[in-house]
């Protein structure tokens, strides 16, 4: 919808009030940012509509300032990519050196022992190395991964585990390499550059936990920033995971406000490459980690906790598809 | 006699001549163009480069009138903290989606917070709770400096809104205070949309110009 000048004067009072619908809130929104004096019109019929409603200015709870500054303090930027798993990795790597024989067999909530677990990293860290030079991988998803696990695993039986780190930690250090050497348009398994490192920070940070779990120690999260960034991506691909149900809401957008340290503010639309409208049809509030770790599907739909406003039908379907691309 | 939040314009008089002097002073914007003022500038850049002293800063700015507005379109006290907080961290978040050449700080902040009150009163949830809500429920305790302004520039936006058409007053209040579309104010007056749209229009302008008129159209930027 493209106005013309006419078309915008007629609207632009029911603009300055908020009083348009959301298919010409976005035609206005296009003209006034390519036309000055038209967002002139726009700036001088607002001034006058919040002057209607500064009538009412009152002091809000004393107590707001804090939440809000807590709440801003949370509110990190995300990291590079690169950086972002190397803090994971460094994170890791130092949980690594912290076991002993008899943590290495323990067995986690996937199947795998400690020890198979950080194999299991490490494989699938260079199945994603190997795709980066490799257009032909098309995708590497959770049934590719438990292949790519059933296959090399079984090799690794008798590697000492100063081998096994060893042997992470070198791969890793190529991997994260990813970002200075490649282009960042390139697709790595389907994945983008920088997703595919996001994408290993939180399968790092997701089995680190696990392995915490199986030995009965506590689990530490990541720093602010790096929860952050693996946000970022697990919004991203929200309209895509419903896109994979089959659950698409076309038109319509969701605002997900994550709380605590890396959380944020995301508007998503409920269908792959649609914008998101300013105006959200749900607002989900929930904690970042809980959304992360439903991403990771560590926790059903009905663990994380969560308030809804709006169409909850809407809400419920966002959480059901938020772990769609998890894989071991 | 100015009554607002229960008080009186003996207690606010001192504070806002003070304020009518600071907001006036910002006239005279020329049409076309908008010229931010250094405050608006440096805020911009302090929220860029995180500074938590410039988010206080723009909250004892403008905390009282976006909560004060919220309060009012909502109606539910809680539901306008949270609103607050939003429009509050989505400045802190995203600075960079102001623009000082192309509007005033305030006025920005006013339409971030009553897109997002009316976005709530619009959602079934909130209806129900607005319906729910406490009918004891009272606006909180205004603020002295918020108030301020608010006397000195809403009660030249009221006078103004006074003068209007009834029918101009009444297209403006549904939409502005109620929520409602254009579409939704034709259907709940029995008037065509177009009529709608013109009346909303028509009546700001008129005020916009009686300010302008004055010499006030930027008065409280």
């Amino acid at each position: 919808m493209d106005l013309t000048p006419d078309e915008f004067d007629d609207l632009v009072g029911a603009y300055a009030l908020d009083a348009c619908e959301p298919d010409e809130v976005e035609a206005m929104e296009r003209y006034v940012a390519a036309n000055r004096d038209a967002a002139a019109e726009v700036e001088r019929l607002r001034v006058v509509a919040s002057g209607i409603g500064a009538a009412g200015a009152s002091r809000p709870p004393v107590a707001l300032l804090e939440r809000l500054l807590t709440s801003a303090a949370e509110r990190v930027s995300p990291l590079p990519a690169d950086e972002a798993l190397q803090r994971e990795t460094d994170r890791f790597d130092a949980f690594l050196a912290t076991l002993d024989e008899r943590d290495l067999g323990a067995p986690t909530e996937n199947g795998l022992t400690v020890r198979e677990l950080v194999q299991h990293v490490e494989a699938v860290d260079r199945a994603f190395l190997a795709a980066a030079d490799d257009p032909t991988v098309a995708y590497i998803g959770p049934d590719e991964v438990a292949a790519i696990t059933a296959s090399d695993l079984p090799g690794r039986v008798d590697e000492s585990f100063t081998e096994t780190v060893t042997r992470f930690r070198r791969t890793r250090e190529v991997l994260a390499g990813l970002r200075a050497r490649l282009p960042a348009d390139r697709r790595v398994a389907g994945y983008g550059r920088d997703n595919t490192l996001v994408v290993r920070a939180f399968e790092t940070w997701t089995h680190h936990e696990d392995a915490c779990r199986a030995l009965g120690r506590d689990v530490r999260l990541p720093d602010a920033e790096v929860m952050r960034t693996m946000a970022e991506l697990a919004m991203k691909s929200l309209p895509l995971a419903l896109a994979v149900r089959g659950t698409t809401q076309p038109g319509r957008t969701a605002r997900l406000v994550l709380e605590g340290a890396g959380g944020g503010e995301w508007f998503v639309p409920c269908a792959p490459g649609e914008t998101p409208s300013s105006s959200a049809d749900v607002v989900v509030r929930a904690s970042v980690v809980d959304w992360c770790r439903r991403f990771a599907d560590r926790i059903d739909a009905d663990e994380v906790g969560i308030s809804v406003d709006g169409d909850a039908d809407l809400a419920r379907e966002l959480i059901s598809a938020a772990n769609v691309f998890a894989g071991l | 006699m100015i009554q607002v939040g229960g008080h009186d314009e003996q207690f606010f008089g001192r504070v806002s001549e003070e304020w009518l002097n600071r907001w006036v002073c910002t006239r005279g914007a020329r049409m076309g163009t908008v010229e931010g003022t250094a405050w608006e500038h440096d805020m911009k850049q302090r929220l860029i480069a995180r500074d938590p002293r410039a988010l206080t800063e723009m909250y004892d700015q403008f905390g009282s009138y976006v909560f004060g507005l919220a309060a009012r379109v909502i109606g539910d006290r809680r539901a306008a903290e949270d609103v607050t907080q939003d429009v509050f961290l989505q400045l802190w978040e995203r600075p960079d989606a102001f623009d000082p050449e192309r509007g005033r700080l305030r006025t920005f902040v006013g339409t971030l917070a009553h897109r997002r009150a009316i976005d709530l009163v619009r959602r079934e949830e909130a209806r129900r709770r607005r319906t729910a809500r406490d009918a004891a429920s009272v606006l909180p305790i205004p603020d002295v400096d918020e108030l301020a302004i608010a006397i000195v520039t809403a009660e030249h936006v009221r006078a103004e809104v006074e003068q209007l058409p009834a029918e101009q007053r009444t297209a403006i209040e549904l939409a502005y205070f109620a929520g409602r579309t254009y579409r939704q104010v034709a259907e709940e007056l029995g008037i065509p949309e177009g009529t709608a749209k013109s009346r909303m229009r028509l009546g700001l302008r008129r005020i916009a110009d009686a300010l302008a008129a004055k010499g006030m159209e930027h008065t409280w930027t």
